[in-house]
């Protein structure tokens, strides 16, 4: 079906190649998984295989790319497209009509497929995803994972004959993963062929024919399912692989705790306790209540995890933490060290990275963004170098790579002094080098007093991270514990 | 779905708009109105309906009053306020109608239906879907600065007026150039690059009720023309 | 319109996006400051505000599409817009008028990319949302109108708009001036400092 047979790709204005002489093959019904650290190439063999490259990213190509034969970058891309379904990592980006049927319709429509053609296909895709209740809604109202499965379903429309997936869990949380899985399974039961780029590999274990490696843009290993099951840690995280199973990952945390909570201690003085009581929140008045917390103590010591399904209630209790938003009334009380705080008050002395930290860089150098609005400007050269910045200081946080740009965010955090730093889905779509990195961020952060609470959806991330695990259910917190468990389960 | 198509709404604008170059008598231009309200109701947005007819009583009470307005500053503001935002009165009515009932996609497959090119239709799908995409983003880089202590008030907005619009505009252009450039993979993998004609799956068709709905413009607009002449 | 490609045309769609929300953001400040005092006139400072706040949108516009085509379309989409949403559907004509100049200023005569015309360019493009200025013209008529049915002079009518037409006239140019060239120096400079084109991008 597919066959890339050393495929050399240097994008223009770039000095060195992107990959190099690249083989991968795969065959009518199987999946083949592409993986290995941001930045080696992954994605730039997928814009390979759907055409985008040269149509959107110009370069110099060498050897061949083959679908059924045919070279994939020297046919118009629209003709392509009727035969690779493409699926990207960002659900909220990759949409372009308003409303799900139109969206479904969108690649039919662009074929001048008629009308009742549209419709016949778009009842049968929708009946294969079940997304006959979705229809008539706007795009906009659908969670991440209703997106995702949107976007597979649309590009399954023209009936393509092989479906590239490029990060498709990144964004996602665990039950949208769950979901995504089954529907990757009876795709493959219909004998689709599938390429899947993925740092996330837990889900594929099962569906998964082939496993690629990639580093630096060549390919280091190429393995079958059991190889890659029997992968020995040291050497799987060697090539910045993620665990291919969650229970692997589990055992025990990979960076070693330096110093120990010795240490933590001897650096922030004492043990900061933030105590929340009568704690109601409700979008707007008379209506049902959002949140509900009668009684929860956060402590310093700690670095808490708050797992939950979508909407129940993690962000809006993030956003009454950070004093975003106000309780609902006066009998709420907030305590920090037994001194009570107000909205105003803990909005001055929080924090929160964004899982899109691109909201929140707003100058033109790394130096400046990290000093901006800070009152520990005593820390900056410790934490450039603790969070690895320095050579980065003068270039424009535009120019940075994802995982770069998430380490200013967190420096930012860290700069600005205050004793209360929330991270929203601080993993989604890292490679196990960053997510290791966010993890000794995080603790960093511990051994200098603040107080950390991590919202997660990431297995992995929250069991090398955190020490207590607060699960929100339909608005309130359901099970706390010193134990993640299954995370499934725990949900 | 909007049980009136597009094409009687353009119609609508056509009317409204030419109604400004013209004086008519108070009654004609009320029934005219009230005419364009009625959409609502055919629509089935009873509550919108009678909210419009409501205001549309407001105007046609005042103007009638306002001839007997007293001939001083007060009076003349009355005046100026029921006659001159009155005449714009038919244009809004219309407008609201429009905007709050047509879906993107029904306007976007009259234009392609009418031949109006790529190069247009393209950029207006694209300029609705960006929409809720800028609220969002909006709203998240004012949470990113109050975090950072930056223009945490309205009134701190307006002070430092260059700063806060570098502050807002850097992540907000940023993001833009990112959706722009997922966009354009999600498209040009959906075939939207296709040089031959499209379809449509949903049908714009001018039906019956459109038909009478548009016979009873016209002859209000007859009764105008006959007016005016 | 030919030599767009479909990013540039998605490019066009989410600038002018962004471009309709500064426009909308005009109207409500200025109708909601100005719009009781003097109804309707508040529309005279709209396009001096629109262009005070949509430099960068316009900067980076010309930036990232420079090919003949997108000033004028999105100009067109504006008018567009006025058409279905409420506005007097013949203001896109200044639009699509002022944008097609601008256009042929920036990308046709400007290809040096010089400052100069960059802001000249700008400058035309804000005289684009004088098209809602224009029911000013419809009210007064509307309101002569009434005035002679009450009987009034048409020597009092003319007394009483002699001393605005001129002056109104003169103030909505003045203002739409300057908010064009404080906006085209903000969003330059914005442009410049943080979205300079960078090589490698990937």
């Amino acid at each position: 079906m597919l066959s890339c047979d050393q495929v050399t790709f240097t994008y223009e204005e770039a000095g060195r190649p992107s990959i190099r002489e690249v083989n991968a093959r795969a065959d009518r019904g199987t999946l083949l998984v592409v993986t290995g650290k941001s930045g080696c190439g992954k994605t730039t063999l997928s814009r390979i295989i759907n055409g985008l490259v040269p149509e959107l990213y110009e370069g110099r190509l060498e050897g061949h790319c083959l679908l059924e034969g045919e070279e994939t970058t020297s046919q118009p891309i629209h003709l392509l497209s009727r035969r690779v379904g493409s699926v990207f990592q960002n659900p909220k980006t990759q949409f372009f009509t308003t409303d799900v049927r139109s969206e479904l319709a969108f690649p039919l429509e662009n074929m001048g497929v008629d009308r009742e053609g549209i419709r016949e296909r778009l009842d049968q895709v929708s009946e294969l995803f079940g997304i006959g209740h979705l229809l008539d809604r706007s795009m906009f109202a659908l969670s991440g994972g209703e997106k995702q499965t949107v976007a597979i379903a649309s590009s399954c429309m023209a009936d393509p004959d092989l479906l590239l997936l490029d990060e498709p869990s990144s964004n996602l949380d665990v039950e949208a993963i769950e979901a995504l899985r089954a529907i990757l399974d009876k795709l493959k039961g219909l004998g689709m062929t599938m390429v899947v780029i993925e740092h996330r590999l837990y889900y594929l274990d099962g569906l998964a024919d082939d496993f690629l490696i990639l580093q630096d843009g060549r390919v280091v290993d190429h393995l079958t399912p059991s190889a890659m099951r029997n992968l020995d840690r040291e050497r799987r995280e060697g090539m910045g692989v993620r665990a291919l199973r969650l229970d692997e990952s589990s055992k025990t945390a990979t960076p070693e705790e330096e110093g120990g909570p010795g240490l933590d201690a001897s650096r922030s003085g004492q043990e900061a306790l933030l105590r929340i009581r009568n704690l109601t929140y409700s979008y707007r008045k008379g209506e049902e209540k959002a949140l509900q917390v009668d009684d929860l103590t956060l402590s310093s010591r700690d670095i808490t995890g708050v797992i939950g399904h979508n909407g129940a209630g993690k962000s809006t209790f993030a956003n009454l933490l950070t004093g975003l938003l106000k309780p609902d009334h006066d009998q709420t009380r907030f305590t920090l060290d037994g001194k009570p705080q107000t909205a105003k008050e803990r909005l001055a002395d929080s924090y929160m990275v964004f899982q899109d930290v691109n909201y929140q860089l707003f100058c033109e150098t790394v130096g400046k963004e990290i000093l901006l609005g800070a009152r520990r400007k005593d820390l900056f050269d410790e934490v450039a170098s603790r969070l690895d910045l320095e050579h980065l200081l003068k270039r424009h946080p535009n120019t940075l790579s994802g995982g770069e740009k998430q380490r200013v965010a967190i420096a930012a955090a860290i700069l600005s002094g205050k004793r209360l730093v929330v991270l929203d889905e601080p993993t989604s779509g890292l490679d196990l080098l960053h997510m290791n990195q966010v993890t000794e961020m995080i603790r960093y952060m511990r051994s200098l007093g603040v107080m950390v609470v991590v919202i997660s959806h990431d297995q992995e991330f929250l069991e090398q991270t955190c020490q207590r695990f607060i699960t929100f259910r339909e608005g309130r917190p359901v099970r706390d514990s010193p134990e993640l468990g299954d995370l499934l389960q725990a949900l | 779905m909007s049980r009136i198509s597009v094409y009687t709404k353009f119609f609508l604008i056509v009317f409204a708009n030419g109604l400004l170059f013209f004086t008519l008598p108070d009654p004609l231009v009320l029934a005219i109105t009230l005419y364009f309200c009625s959409f609502q109701f055919v629509d089935g947005r009873i509550e919108r309906g009678w909210h419009w007819v409501c205001i549309t009583a407001v105007f046609a009470v005042g103007t009638y009053l306002a001839y007997l307005t007293p001939d001083n500053l007060i009076g003349h503001y009355v005046l100026f306020f029921f006659v001159g935002l009155g005449k714009l009165l038919p244009v809004v009515v219309v407008g609201a109608y429009i905007s709050g009932t047509t879906k993107v996609s029904e306007l976007i497959c009259t234009l392609r239906r009418l031949h109006v090119p790529q190069w247009i239709v393209i950029p207006l799908s694209v300029l609705f879907r960006f929409f809720p995409t800028i609220r969002n983003d909006y709203r998240q880089i004012r949470m990113a600065m109050k975090f950072r202590g930056i223009a945490t008030t309205t009134g701190d907005m307006f002070r430092h007026p260059v700063r806060t619009m570098e502050f807002i505009y850097v992540p907000l252009l940023n993001n833009a150039t990112n959706v722009a450039t997922d966009l354009a993979s999600a498209s040009l993998t959906r075939g939207l690059t296709d040089p031959g004609p499209k379809t449509s799956l949903i049908q714009v068709r001018f039906t019956l009720l459109d038909a009478s709905m548009c016979l009873m413009g016209l002859i209000l607009m007859g009764g105008a023309l006959y007016v005016v002449m | 319109m030919n030599s767009l490609k479909a990013k540039d045309l998605i490019n066009i769609g989410i600038y002018s996006a962004l471009y309709f929300v500064c426009m909308a953001l005009a109207t409500f400040l200025t109708g909601f400051v100005t719009g009781l005092i003097l109804p309707g006139f508040s529309s005279l400072f709209v396009p001096g505000i629109v262009a005070l706040v949509a430099g960068p949108v316009y900067m980076l516009l010309t930036d990232r599409v420079p090919r003949f085509g997108a000033i004028t379309i999105m100009g067109l989409l504006m008018g567009l817009f006025f058409l279905v949403s409420g506005h007097f559907a013949l203001s896109f004509i200044p639009y699509v008028a002022c944008g097609f100049l601008a256009d042929v200023l920036q990308t046709i005569v400007g290809k040096a990319r010089s400052n100069g015309l960059r802001y000249l360019s700008y400058l035309i493009f804000a005289f684009g949302s004088t098209g809602p200025v224009m029911p000013l013209w419809f009210m007064k008529n509307a309101y002569v109108a009434s005035l002679t049915r009450k009987g009034k002079s048409q020597a009092y009518i003319d007394g009483v708009f002699a001393h605005i037409s001129g002056p109104t006239l003169i103030v909505c140019v003045s203002v739409t001036i300057v908010g064009a060239l404080l906006g085209a120096w903000t969003g330059t400079m914005i442009v410049n400092r943080h979205f300079a084109r960078t090589p490698a991008e990937a």
